[in-house]
């Protein structure tokens, strides 16, 4: 499995607020003192830990996922960073606070999470589909937190043109039956490339969606990070798969209603998900942002 | 108008009008609505764009310095907030990045970047 054996190269760190508990998986802590991870596990309003340069690099995944969105990138991304991938409140193992339902409910809680954490320096940040959203957001109304920001596959541009076809899932369908779904699902929004849904794919997103407590959610379809650029200050780069399903006749507006990105690229045959689905392709893509 | 730089080595690139137009202009090409950048051209214009990213960040520094210099005493840290803020803005060495990078991927492989076409 190779959700394990990357997982297990990991630190997995917990931490406790007010509201409930987030879960990060961490990369690269060999460049830190035991001492400074062990604080950082035990509790964050009193143990903040004091990541060395260069600047970490915190990966927040998509709707319906968790630190996996990133199961085929941590290990290239931690050959050169410190990497922080976390588990969205109301997803993965993370708690949901109370009265969330969508990303902009989420805002101050990724704001108190990334300045508890970081010690309020400003790290970079790769968000992915909602998690690209939700830290636009957070880029918007907390500008000293974030130092540079990738959108991936960004959603909230109002530019989404048609409902994908969908399948649901029902309490009477069987194990194989849900797993179809999934594949089709997966197959119709999530890759450009029907082959490119696996049998680990597939239990990843079970796992992922069984613990998705942030069902209701609907602003994905507004332009709420579109009206929210104009307060960036940090500098916001995009890349966007060639073949994103949600973009099939507006991937070239995205620089438009984004007019404050830095850079726009995309990534050659490869759909939302571009970063599962051409993993070498997408770190050339982000390897020259990430050293800028 | 919006500025699509493709290769065969590459992902593509998209500019809006004004940030295409710039890049094109610092490296010497004519900014119309379609162009080629030829792999023997490639290294000239990475050197021209690096060029203009030092000649920025100098141009930076000088204005960092004299902001310094031009600060009372006591208002030293408000003129360090101003100047912090103001070095979060976009500079040309971020705009110019993976334009570089595609300039140099095209160049090892041997291959043209177009745009327009």
């Amino acid at each position: 499995m190779e959700i394990s054996r990357v997982e297990a190269q990991s630190k997995r760190i917990q931490q406790s607020f007010g509201w409930g508990k987030v879960v990060w998986h961490v990369w690269g802590a060999t460049q830190w003192s035991d001492g400074a991870v062990k604080a950082a596990s035990e509790d964050t309003h009193t143990d903040i830990f004091s990541p060395p340069s260069p600047r970490p690099l915190v990966l927040l995944h998509g709707g319906s996922g968790s630190w996996t969105h990133w199961v085929r990138n941590v290990e290239h991304f931690a050959q050169t960073r410190q990497v922080w991938a976390l588990d969205l409140p109301g997803f993965g193992d993370s708690d949901l606070p109370k009265g969330v339902s969508d990303a902009d409910d989420l805002v101050p809680y990724v704001a108190e999470i990334l300045t508890q954490s970081f010690q309020g320096k400003a790290i970079d940040v790769m968000g992915f589909s909602f998690g690209g959203m939700t830290a636009g957001l957070v880029a918007a109304q907390y500008p000293k937190i974030i130092h540079q920001l990738i959108l991936v596959g960004a959603p909230g541009l109002g530019l989404f043109d048609k409902v994908l076809p969908m399948r649901g899932m029902t309490t009477q369908m069987n194990l194989d039956e849900l797993r179809n779904v999934h594949r089709h699902n997966l197959s119709a929004m999530m890759f450009a490339h029907a082959e490119s849904v696996t049998n680990e794919t597939i239990d990843l997103q079970q796992a992922n969606v069984a613990r998705d407590r942030l069902r209701r959610r609907r602003i994905a379809r507004t332009d709420v990070l579109a009206k929210a650029h104009t307060r960036w200050t940090c500098p916001v780069h995009g890349v966007w798969g060639e073949l994103d399903a949600l973009y099939k006749r507006t991937l070239q507006q995205v620089p438009t209603v984004l007019p404050n990105l830095a850079t726009f690229s995309v990534v050659p045959d490869a759909g939302h998900w571009l970063m599962y689905e051409r993993p070498d392709a997408f770190h050339a893509a982000v390897d020259p942002l990430l050293i800028a | 108008m919006l500025y699509k730089f493709k290769s065969k080595a590459t992902g593509d690139l998209i500019m809006l009008e004004p940030q295409g137009k710039h890049i094109l202009k610092l490296i010497g090409k004519e900014a119309g609505a379609q162009g080629i950048i030829l792999p023997s051209e490639m290294m000239a214009a990475i050197d021209a764009l690096k060029a203009a990213v030092e000649r920025e960040e100098l141009a930076i520094k000088a204005a960092k310095d004299a902001a310094h210099q031009a600060a009372q005493p006591g208002e030293h840290d408000e003129a360090s907030v101003r100047i912090t803020d103001s070095a979060r803005t976009i500079s040309l060495r971020q705009r110019v990045v993976p334009f570089v990078d595609m300039l140099r991927r095209a160049h090892a492989e041997d291959k043209e970047v177009v745009w327009g076409v």
